[in-house]
C-alpha cells in the first residue's frame, strides 16, 4: 500500500525538521563543550567597539581605519572594531538622534561644529585622566581648544584641515599663468586656462541640498573678504558690507563662463581628479583623492593659499570623543592612543595625505614626492579660520543657523536675488530667530 | 478567549510602534522639549502650536505642501491612467509593456533621485539637452535644482515619475473591471473613443479613483525621502513641505517640542483623509 503524496510530503517536512532541530542543538552543545574546554574562548572574543563615520567609504581613509581597526585588534587580542559607515551630510543628525535616543557608539568621532552641543549637554567624558599620560599630550594641533570646556579636555584631534587653493599645475603652465594671489589674477587665470585649452578654469560648490558644505562654499568668500555671518558677542553680520561683497565676489565667478554649472563638491572634486577642473577652493583631501583615483596627474596638483583678500583658510576638523555612558572607555582610549600615535599620525599623512590631529611635522622625503603638501602646514599657520565651521556667537545652534543662511544663499545662486537683498532678508530672520533663543542657549 | 490571544501580539506590536510614539509625540508637542531631552522640560501649553500658527515659515510650507499635493495628485493620477487606457489596449509586447512600466515603482526612492538629480543637472543633463534639441528653450542650461522658482517642479517630476506605475496598477485594474458588454453597447449607440471614456470608463473608475486619490494625497503628505535627498527642502525652501520642515525643525533646529506640534498637525490632516479612505473603503466594501 502506498502513502498518498500528502503523507509522504508531511512526512518529508518533519524529517527535515527533525533534522534541522538535531544539528541545531548539536552546533549548541559542540558550543558548550568548547567553552567549557577553553573559558578563555567565549571572553577573548566577547568585546566589539563600535565605530560610526563618515571616512570609511571614502577611498584612502576607509583602508587606512581597516587597518588601524585591525592593528589594534591584534594588540588587543579578542577585542574587534565595528567600522559602521554612516553618510557625511546626515552624520551630524543621525549620530545625534542616535546618542539622544540612548544608543552608545564606543568610539565616537565629532566634527568641530558637534563639540560645544555634546559638551554643553554633558554628553562627553573629560579625557584628562589618560591625556595627561599620553605622550602625544603636547602635540595636539590649535584645534584641540575646541575641545576643552571649564578647563578639561573631552576630545582628541583627529584632524584638523585648512582649506586653499587647489590647482592643476600642467593647466596652469599649457595657459601660460602663475599660481593666482588674488582674485582677479584667479579670474583671468581660469578664463586663460578655460579659452586656451577647454578645461573649465574653476569651480565653486553651488549644490544648496548639501547644507554644511554650501555653508563652507560661502565662508570662503565671506571670510575670505574680511566678513562672517555673525560675530562672538551674537551680532548678526549677514548684511555687512564686507559679506555682501563676499558674495558678490563669489557670483563673478559662479556666473563666469569658465565656471561649470549646478555642480555640487562631490562631482567637482571628480572632475578636478580627473583634470577636467583646473582649480578649486577646496580641502587637502582632494590631493589624497587625487593620488588614488589619478596618480599621473598627483605630482602636478598643488595647494595654494585661497586669492582671496584675506587668504582665510576655513579649517574643519573633526574628534575623537568617549560617551560618558560607554561601558568601554579604557579600550576606546586605547585605540585613541594607538590612532595618534607617531607611527599612525605619520601614516595618515604620507599615505592617505590627510592632515593630522598632532603636530607631527611631515617628512623631508614625503614633501619631496607630494609638492601638493607643501603649502598646507603653512596655511594652518598663517591662515586658519572659521574652525568648525561654527558661525561665532551661535556654536549650540550652529547647523539651525547654517540652514537659515543657506535658505536665502540659494536666492543668490540662483540669480534670483542680489546678495544685498537676500542678505538683508536673511539678516531679519536671523535677528528674529536669535530673539527667541533661550539666555544661554547659543553659545 | 482564543480570539483575544491570538490577536494580542498584533495589538501589543501596534501599541508599541504606534500608539506610544504619537503619545509621546502628542506629549512632546505641549513642552518646550530642546536638545538634551531633559526629563521634566517646562510646559507650554498650545504655546508650540501659536508659534507656529504665528511663523510665516509655516505657512509658506503649507502652502508648499498644498502645491506639491495637487502636482503629485494630477501627476501621477493623469499619468496612471493614459498609460492604464493604453495597456488596456490589445497590443504585442503588452506583458513585457506591463512588466518594465512598473519598474519606476520597484526602484528604490534614493536610487530614482539619484538618476533624477543627474537627469537635471544643468550642463550634463540629459532633459535641459532634450529640450534645446526640441527647440523649447534657447539654451540648454536650466538650473532645476538650483532656481527656487524650479526647485517644485524638479521634485515632483522625479515623484511622479517614481510613484506613478501604482496608479496605472489600481486604475487597470478598474478598467478591467468595468463590463464588457457596457463597451459594446456604447459601440452600437455609435459612441466614439472619447465618448467610450467619458460615459463608460470614467464613471466605472469611480470607486478605484476616489480610492487612488485618497492614497496620493496621503503618500504626498508623508513624502520626505525624495524630497529631502534631491533638495533637502531647497533652494531658498522652495520644497520645503511640511514633513520636511518636520524633519528640520527636529534634527536640524534641535526644536523638539515644535517639530511634535506639527507632526501632530500633520497628523491630524493625515487621520482626516484616512477617516475619508476607510468611509470610502467601507461605501465600495458596502456596495459591491
Amino acid at each position: 500500500m502506498s502513502m498518498p503524496a500528502w503523507s509522504r510530503t508531511s512526512m518529508n517536512r518533519r524529517r527535515l525538521l527533525r533534522q534541522t532541530a538535531a544539528l541545531g542543538l548539536g552546533w549548541a552543545a559542540a558550543r558548550s563543550a568548547e567553552t567549557f574546554l577553553d573559558p578563555g574562548a567565549a571572553s577573548a572574543a566577547s568585546l566589539t567597539l563600535s565605530y560610526p563615520s563618515w571616512m570609511f567609504s571614502e577611498p584612502s581613509t576607509g583602508k587606512y581605519f581597516r587597518d588601524l581597526s585591525a592593528a589594534y585588534s591584534q594588540a588587543h587580542p579578542g577585542t574587534q572594531v565595528d567600522l559602521i559607515q554612516l553618510p557625511a551630510g546626515q552624520y551630524v543628525e543621525k549620530i545625534f538622534t542616535e546618542v539622544q535616543s540612548g544608543q552608545v557608539p564606543d568610539i565616537l568621532p565629532l566634527f568641530t561644529t558637534q563639540m560645544p552641543q555634546y559638551m554643553h549637554l554633558d554628553l562627553l567624558e573629560p579625557l584628562d585622566p589618560w591625556l595627561d599620560k599620553a605622550p602625544f599630550k603636547n602635540k595636539l594641533v590649535l584645534l584641540q581648544r575646541f575641545a576643552r570646556k571649564n578647563g578639561k579636555n573631552y576630545g582628541v584631534a583627529l584632524t584638523a584641515s585648512p582649506q586653499g587653493l587647489l590647482y592643476n599645475q600642467q593647466l596652469l603652465q599649457q595657459a601660460g599663468v602663475d599660481i593666482p594671489r588674488t582674485l582677479d589674477e584667479l579670474y583671468n587665470a581660469a578664463d586663460k586656462i578655460y579659452k586656451k585649452t577647454g578645461v573649465y578654469g574653476f569651480g565653486v560648490h553651488v549644490d544648496t541640498s548639501a547644507m554644511l558644505l554650501s555653508y563652507v562654499s560661502c565662508m570662503q568668500w565671506v571670510l575670505g573678504n574680511g566678513g562672517d555671518f555673525s560675530r562672538a558677542d551674537g551680532t548678526i553680520t549677514c548684511n555687512a558690507p564686507k559679506t555682501v561683497q563676499g558674495f558678490e565676489q563669489m557670483m563673478r565667478f559662479v556666473n563666469a563662463p569658465f565656471a561649470p554649472k549646478g555642480l555640487g563638491w562631490y562631482q567637482l572634486r571628480t572632475m578636478f581628479a580627473e583634470g577636467k577642473v583646473a582649480m578649486l577652493f577646496d580641502g587637502p583631501w582632494d590631493l589624497g583623492q587625487v593620488k588614488t583615483a589619478n596618480p599621473k596627474l598627483y605630482p602636478f596638483v598643488g595647494m595654494a593659499p585661497c586669492p582671496t583678500p584675506t587668504h582665510a583658510a576655513i579649517t574643519g576638523g573633526a574628534f575623537y570623543t568617549i560617551l560618558r555612558k560607554d561601558g568601554n572607555k579604557q579600550a576606546v582610549w586605547d585605540y585613541i592612543a594607538l590612532a595618534t600615535s607617531d607611527e599612525w599620525q605619520q601614516r595618515w599623512i604620507e599615505v592617505e595625505v590627510q592632515v593630522p590631529g598632532t603636530t607631527l611635522p611631515p617628512t623631508a622625503a614625503f614633501l619631496r614626492l607630494n609638492p601638493g603638501y607643501r603649502y598646507v602646514t603653512e596655511l594652518a599657520a598663517k591662515y586658519a579660520t572659521g574652525f568648525g565651521y561654527l558661525p561665532p556667537g551661535y556654536e549650540l545652534v550652529a547647523t539651525a543657523f547654517q540652514t537659515k543662511v543657506i535658505d536665502h544663499v540659494g536666492d543668490i545662486w540662483s540669480g534670483s536675488k542680489p546678495p544685498k537683498v537676500a542678505m538683508d532678508e536673511c539678516q531679519r530672520e536671523l535677528e528674529a530667530w536669535a530673539k527667541t533663543l533661550p539666555p544661554g542657549g547659543r553659545s | 478567549m482564543f480570539a483575544i490571544a491570538m490577536m494580542a501580539p498584533t495589538v501589543l506590536w501596534t501599541l508599541l510602534v504606534l500608539v506610544y510614539p504619537v503619545g509621546v509625540t502628542l506629549r512632546n508637542s505641549l513642552f518646550n522639549v530642546g536638545a538634551g531631552f531633559d526629563p521634566h522640560p517646562p510646559f507650554v501649553g498650545l504655546g508650540n502650536y501659536a508659534a507656529l500658527l504665528a511663523d510665516p515659515i509655516f505657512w509658506h510650507s503649507v502652502r508648499v505642501t498644498v502645491l506639491f499635493a495637487l502636482g503629485n495628485l494630477l501627476g501621477s493620477f493623469g499619468l496612471g491612467l493614459v498609460t492604464a487606457m493604453l495597456l488596456h489596449e490589445r497590443f504585442w509586447g503588452r506583458p513585457f509593456a506591463r512588466a518594465v512600466l512598473l519598474l519606476p515603482w520597484a526602484m528604490p526612492q534614493v536610487a530614482a533621485v539619484v538618476v533624477w538629480r543627474w537627469l537635471l543637472q544643468v550642463q550634463y543633463g540629459a532633459v535641459n539637452y532634450v529640450l534645446w534639441r526640441l527647440h523649447l528653450v534657447a539654451t540648454p542650461s536650466i538650473q532645476w535644482l538650483v532656481k527656487p522658482s524650479l526647485g517644485l517642479y524638479a521634485v515632483l517630476a522625479a515623484t511622479v515619475w517614481w510613484q506613478y506605475p501604482i496608479a496605472t496598477t489600481f486604475l487597470q485594474a478598474g478598467i478591467q473591471s468595468v463590463p464588457v458588454d457596457l463597451y459594446e453597447a456604447a459601440g452600437i449607440d455609435g459612441a466614439n473613443g472619447w465618448q467610450r471614456f467619458r460615459h463608460v470608463t470614467w464613471p466605472g473608475l469611480r470607486h478605484v479613483r476616489n480610492i487612488l486619490l485618497l492614497m496620493l494625497l496621503f503618500w504626498s503628505l508623508g513624502q520626505v525621502i525624495i524630497i529631502w535627498t534631491m533638495t533637502a527642502g531647497g533652494p531658498a525652501r522652495a520644497t520645503q513641505t511640511l514633513a520636511i520642515l518636520v524633519y528640520q525643525r527636529a534634527f536640524s533646529d534641535f526644536q523638539f517640542g515644535s517639530a511634535a506640534a506639527l507632526a501632530t498637525i500633520v497628523l491630524a490632516v493625515s487621520l482626516s483623509i484616512g477617516l475619508l479612505y476607510y468611509r470610502l473603503t467601507l461605501r465600495t466594501a458596502q456596495e459591491a
